[in-house]
């Protein structure tokens, strides 16, 4: 996940000399997984869009100084998810009057959408730090190295969450542990 | 399952309203691109030596015996004295309010409710506060939660969301619009139905009076739009020359308010009827601070800072060159708001720690309450913000 391609280089310098087709092609390749990330972590559609919203603005103010021979996918998603488990963790701790548990609203999500509700499920059970560490491991294909780097923890952390997310995920979808 | 199909399971998830959301984020995603400046490569470079320059000749003036006494005096006038002098004689407590009402006040203390006794209660710990229409209620908000709550400070519900603010009530108390993040939302009065408008720029937005829900907001793009909350519909919508500080109807909703900052020493008041047409626009000297129509007409109280001074003017938006001073000071005045009856103005005047309650506007009497900032943060020493004068409500 790590390594930087040739196009996205491309777009980036471009981006950074003001070409709007650059920074466009930029947020059409990171945008779906970015929003999806979110989305996956907090549980919460309106909240996962302002996440990854404002995680391409600041890359958007901050583009001057980015590093363009590193690659732009690790620093946007570092932004996203960290924002994302911030929110999802206030939103425990607030227990709001009227609404709706977490596990509830990945059962019976916003108005209409398709959903693929047994892993949302499975997933809403599990802790903000523990969606994370499985979304950036399972759907962005991060080395528990990057991931820790990523999260400033230790790397036996990460290892122990996903350990941990893993087999909670095997028991809620009811499946063999030993084959996750 | 195995690794794979975790993957594939997490990829089928299918966010909602996925492909809206990235059109929503491209065009916030372009405007924020279009307002940006790329920077030189040299001036990249230029601008952390420059700042290390003057981080050393900070650290040299702090350590000096003559920086030090300066550093204290500014301390000692932003966290416990008073930059300026205000209106002499001023009252050391708010014992009472000239007129009926009760004003709401956000503090770095948190939201408070001044009744007309002059007893103030502290609902909570919030960062901005906005009336309901008859002043039952108050609509307050976290960086991350909406909240209901009544002046006796009973929670009625609260809403997370991200980056909450700029909430306010509609005229007919069904709705309230606020700013999430970059998005404009609305929620019915009982938290019911809580949906995206669109994205929006940080202005708050301003309800046209009436039992219609009819919102004045701003775009990213900088494109005052006007919208018909319940069907969707845009009733129109006008380009701006900049993102404007403040949006405001009159009473009678004839009349929209649109204050614009041009430069740091220049604004624009533009006033635009119902319909979205230009009525009045007019280019004004100075900072705009504030600006607040009067509930019975069309004057609006119009606060600006020039030079080192502040000055409170009254402008009638059906010509805009017709201006009345009322009050001129040094130093920075804050919020403006006017009793419900329209008698009295309250002006806060940050430098001098006051609050001025000015009776009508030909200034027939001033009462003056001074330490402000230690009466909404008791036990403390008042540092901080200055309080905001968020509305006087409901006689």
């Amino acid at each position: 996940m790590a390594g930087l391609r040739a196009d996205e280089r491309g777009w980036i310098a471009g981006a950074q000399a003001g070409s709007l087709p650059d920074l466009e092609a930029l947020f059409k390749d990171h945008w779906p997984r970015a929003y999806r990330a979110a989305f996956l972590v907090v549980h919460d559609g309106a909240a996962a869009e302002d996440i990854a919203q404002e995680a391409f603005l600041s890359a958007i103010r901050t583009l001057d100084r980015f590093d363009r021979t590193r690659p732009f996918g690790p620093w946007l998603h570092r932004i996203v998810v960290n924002r994302a488990i911030d929110w999802a963790r206030a939103r425990a701790l607030r227990a709001e009057v009227g609404e709706p548990a977490l596990g509830l609203a990945a059962a019976d999500p916003n108005e209409g959408a398709p959903y693929s509700p047994p892993i949302l499920a499975a997933l809403a059970e599990l802790s903000p730090e523990h969606r994370a560490v499985i979304v950036l491991r399972h759907l962005l294909e991060y080395t528990p190295g990057e991931i820790a780097r990523m999260l400033e923890l230790p790397r036996g952390t990460v290892n122990s969450r996903l350990r941990r997310g893993l087999d909670a995920l095997a028991d809620r979808l009811e499946v063999e542990e030993d084959t996750l | 399952m195995t690794e794979r199909e975790l993957r594939r399971a997490l990829l089928g998830v299918q966010p909602p309203d996925e492909l809206w959301a990235q059109r929503r984020a491209w065009e916030l995603a372009r405007a924020a691109f279009d307002e940006r400046v790329p920077t030189p490569w040299p001036k990249r470079h230029a601008r952390p030596l420059a700042a290390a320059a003057v981080a050393v000749a900070l650290l040299a003036a702090v350590l000096s015996p003559p920086g030090r006494a300066v550093i204290d005096n500014v301390r000692d006038a932003i966290g416990r004295e008073r930059v300026v002098e205000g209106v002499p004689k001023a009252k050391p407590a708010l014992l009472s309010l000239p007129a009926a009402g009760r004003i709401l006040v956000t503090a770095p203390t948190g939201v408070w409710v001044v009744e007309a006794d002059g007893s103030k209660r502290r609902l909570g710990d919030y960062d901005e506060a906005s009336w309901s229409p008859r002043g039952l209620h108050a609509v307050v908000s976290t960086r991350s939660q909406l909240v209901a709550i009544r002046p006796s400070g009973e929670v009625r519900w609260t809403l997370a969301r991200p980056r909450v603010h700029d909430a306010r009530w509609s005229p007919s108390g069904f709705r309230i619009a606020y700013l999430s993040g970059s998005n404009l939302r609305v929620v019915a009065g009982d938290k019911t139905g809580d949906r995206r408008i669109g994205p929006a720029a940080a202005v708050a937005p301003a309800w046209l009076p009436g039992e219609e829900h009819v919102l004045a907001y701003v775009t990213p793009q900088r494109s005052l739009t006007v919208v018909r909350v319940e069907g969707g519909e845009t009733a129109w919508a006008t380009p701006l020359r900049a993102t404007p500080a403040e949006l405001e109807w009159s009473a009678d909703g004839t009349r929209l308010l649109v204050a614009v900052p041009l430069s740091p020493s220049r604004f624009a008041l533009t006033v635009y009827d119902p319909a979205g047409r230009r009525l009045q626009s007019l280019p004004l000297p100075g900072a705009f601070r504030a600006a607040a129509f009067a509930p019975d007409d069309h004057r609006i109280a119009l606060v600006r800072s020039r030079a080192g001074r502040s000055e409170l003017l009254i402008v009638d938006a059906d010509t805009l060159r017709r201006q009345q001073p009322v009050f001129e000071g040094k130093g920075a005045f804050g919020d403006v708001a006017w009793d419900p009856a329209g008698r009295w103005l309250l002006l806060g005047w940050e430098s001098a720690d006051q609050w001025l309650f000015i009776r009508s506007t030909d200034v027939e009497k001033i009462k003056a309450v001074s330490s402000l900032a230690v009466q909404f943060d008791p036990g403390g020493t008042g540092t901080g913000a200055f309080p905001r004068i968020e509305g006087w409500c409901c006689g």
